[in-house]
């Protein structure tokens, strides 16, 4: 499992990509959101991805969870893995990806979130990093897979050990793991780390989190269609921090409320939680349950929750970081505080193969959303390898649970 | 009034037909093979046959399993877990949880005091621990199906099989027996395995008393002594296993039935 040195120029990497995305189409079941704030989204995705190839920006590769604005703070372009595998997921050459990493003996038994980025990786399709950035949660096998590429690329790895559980020793434990993180980013790239930058980054990322927040209120009590999902897409795109990222929660808003202002009062379907590992709108699964209930996704609720301190804004992103990486017990928090507030029926959970921290989480989560009188369905999928999946055996267990429902 | 209930399943079509006076009035089962809306057929006009019936008789015909949207002749479908705990309370009311073990998949339910499912869960990623599971050991043992349970029974071992995949048990049980192993203890060893997996499965939707066992597995009596055993619990089973789906969703198709003609009748009324 070799890169060729030769083969690592930014520019060739680009063409390999380019050559990607011309040579697929998007899936047969993939629909287009009528909201102008979506395509704001992927206009500011698209630049933000492809900007990284350029010769002289700098890029790190990180996970979803990671603090994008500690990075923007350097002048650093984010390389986000899984995000850019749930876009991949959109393609139907998603397949060459996932074979590349079979073929370097990467089990099969392995989340295809993480071979799908090592495939891309192994095809040359990714910018080479200046750096990579590694966190123990919420994926262990991330860590992993980012020390291969290390590896193959020859380049640093930076590793932080995210607690498990959350209080003032263990979010100071975190935040000075950030702080020598920062130390050690500046001395390793040669970069400063820019104080008033990172605080304008901050203001930044809160105000966006506003327009997150003053949206989701309005999903509250009304079926505002798309615009739960818009909210599930910048939560795994992650970008807060940007000021194109306040610009297009903005939008999403200002339709959110128009939309709010001409629907009829009330929740039109049953709503359920869709807690779990999905690609967009190319998920059979999804598309299937849209048709009898409203799907209210799980990301989002947990972004809701938490805006930045001004004033201590490393511990603030320590904290946010430990919540965010999976945490049971703040999931555990935000489907009780849900289930009522957004009046939900039912909860999916959808467990990939080989993602062992979905499948032991959701032993626990499954026991408070039936304490919580939610009705529940357990499906063993996986939206990248589509050989991993049969339509019809899930199909039964998604009817079984809309009968009861 | 009269319903019939098909449960079209991967290995076999089931059919049962219920009276709202009389309970169940006929049952049938055939082999799906490879056309399932034409199992769907052979089932119906057996039981049309078994109880001198027309098709016009009959006041609502409700279908389930995989094949359950195929059936022209359906008035309605509704999926196997709905229609086997529906079929278990019709049958024995005080059941709370159910194990369904069928041709290629086992589910564990839990239902309450009216016979509606509260919580589900199926097997996932592989047939190990299903009909066809059994199939395939009986095959490699060289012995019938339906002996499995007596064989099981005679045995004074357990041999270990893993559960984790049907094929892998195959060479297993080639591999013990080879060695010698007596075949009682083999399939003793099989049965324990399937029935460990569905423990675990009924422990997660919430094991509740008094529970229950249908499908067709269920005919199999080393097993259901098996789960007995295991489960320290007693364990009902029907008199109608293999059709507790089908007698489930000609149930479902009576409730329909019913609340067809009383809206009929209000609307005549008005």
């Amino acid at each position: 499992m070799l890169l060729n040195k030769e083969d690592l120029k930014k520019e060739i990497q680009y063409s390999n990509i380019i050559k990607h995305f011309d040579n697929s189409s998007h899936l047969e079941t993939d629909r287009k959101s009528p909201l102008k704030s979506s395509k704001m989204l992927s206009i500011v995705n698209s630049y933000e991805f492809f900007k990284t190839y350029s010769e002289d920006k700098i890029t790190a590769f990180v996970g979803e969870q990671f603090p994008h604005e500690i990075l923007y703070a350097f002048g650093i372009s984010p390389v986000n893995l899984e995000g850019i595998a749930g876009l991949i997921a959109r393609s139907d050459k998603v397949d060459e990806f996932l074979k590349l990493g079979d073929q370097n003996n990467f089990s099969r038994d392995i989340c295809s979130s993480l071979k799908c980025s090592l495939g891309l990786v192994l095809a040359n399709c990714y910018p080479t990093p200046n750096l990579l950035i590694s966190a123990s949660h919420p994926c262990d096998g991330f860590v992993k897979s980012m020390f291969i590429m290390s590896k193959l690329y020859d380049k640093e790895i930076l590793s932080i050990d995210v607690p498990v559980e959350i209080n003032d020793k263990t979010v100071i434990y975190l935040k000075k793991q950030f702080e020598d993180l920062i130390d050690r980013i500046g001395k390793n790239l040669g970069i400063t780390f820019r104080n008033e930058v990172f605080n304008k980054i901050i203001q930044e990322s809160n105000n966006a989190r506003n327009y997150y927040f003053k949206t989701l209120q309005l999903c509250e009590t009304k079926t505002l269609p798309d615009v739960f999902h818009e909210l599930m897409k910048i939560a795994m795109v992650g970008t807060w921090g940007l000021k194109e990222t306040t610009s297009v929660c903005k939008k999403l808003y200002e339709e959110a409320l128009e939309i709010y202002n001409t629907v009829p009062d009330g929740i039109k379907k049953n709503r359920i939680i869709m807690h779990g590992q999905l690609s967009h709108y190319s998920d059979d699964i999804v598309k299937y349950l849209e048709n009898s209930v409203e799907i209210i996704y799980f990301a989002p609720l947990l972004n809701a929750n938490e805006l930045l301190d001004v004033n201590d804004p490393l511990y603030s992103i320590a904290k946010r970081f430990i919540n965010f990486s999976w945490n049971t017990e703040y999931m555990i928090k935000v489907i009780k505080q849900t289930v009522p507030k957004l009046n939900i029926s039912g909860i999916v959970f959808l467990c990939p193969w080989g993602c062992r921290n979905l499948l032991g989480m959701t032993t626990i989560l499954r026991d408070t959303a039936r304490d919580c009188g939610l009705k529940v369905l357990v499906i063993d999928n996986d939206y990248l390898d589509k050989e991993k999946v049969a339509f019809n055996h899930i199909k039964n267990r998604m009817d079984a649970f809309l009968e009861i429902l | 009034m009269k319903t019939v209930g098909i449960d079209i399943g991967s290995l076999s079509t089931k059919s049962a037909m219920i009276d709202d006076e009389r309970g169940v009035l006929a049952y049938d089962v055939v082999l799906t093979g490879g056309d399932n809306r034409n199992s769907a057929e052979k089932t119906f006009q057996n039981l049309l046959n078994k109880t001198g019936l027309k098709k016009d008789d009959i006041d609502f015909v409700l279908t389930t399993g995989y094949g359950r949207e195929n059936v022209p002749f359906s008035n309605a479908n509704v999926t196997e877990i709905t229609c086997h705990a529906k079929g278990m309370h019709y049958l024995n009311p005080s059941v709370r949880t159910l194990l369904d073990i069928g041709g290629q998949d086992s589910k564990a339910i839990q239902i309450d005091e009216d016979g509606n499912v509260v919580d589900f869960l199926m097997n996932d990623k592989c047939a190990a621990g299903s009909g066809r599971f059994l199939e395939i050991i009986a095959r490699a043992l060289s012995v019938d199906l339906k002996d499995l349970g007596r064989l099981s029974l005679e045995a004074d071992e357990i041999a270990k099989i893993s559960n984790m995949c049907s094929v892998f048990a195959e060479t297993e049980v080639v591999s013990l027996v080879a060695i010698g192993t007596p075949v009682p203890s083999i399939v003793k060893g099989v049965h324990t395995a399937i029935v460990e997996r569905s423990i675990s499965m009924m422990k997660t939707v919430g094991l509740i008393e008094p529970i229950g066992m249908s499908g067709g597995v269920a005919l199999n009596k080393g097993i259901v002594q098996c789960l007995r055993e295991n489960l320290k619990m007693d364990v009902n089973i029907t008199d109608y296993s293999q059709v507790v789906g089908a007698i489930g969703a000609a149930s479902i198709g009576m409730q329909k039935c019913k609340k067809n003609k009383s809206l009929e009748v209000v609307s005549n009324v008005i």
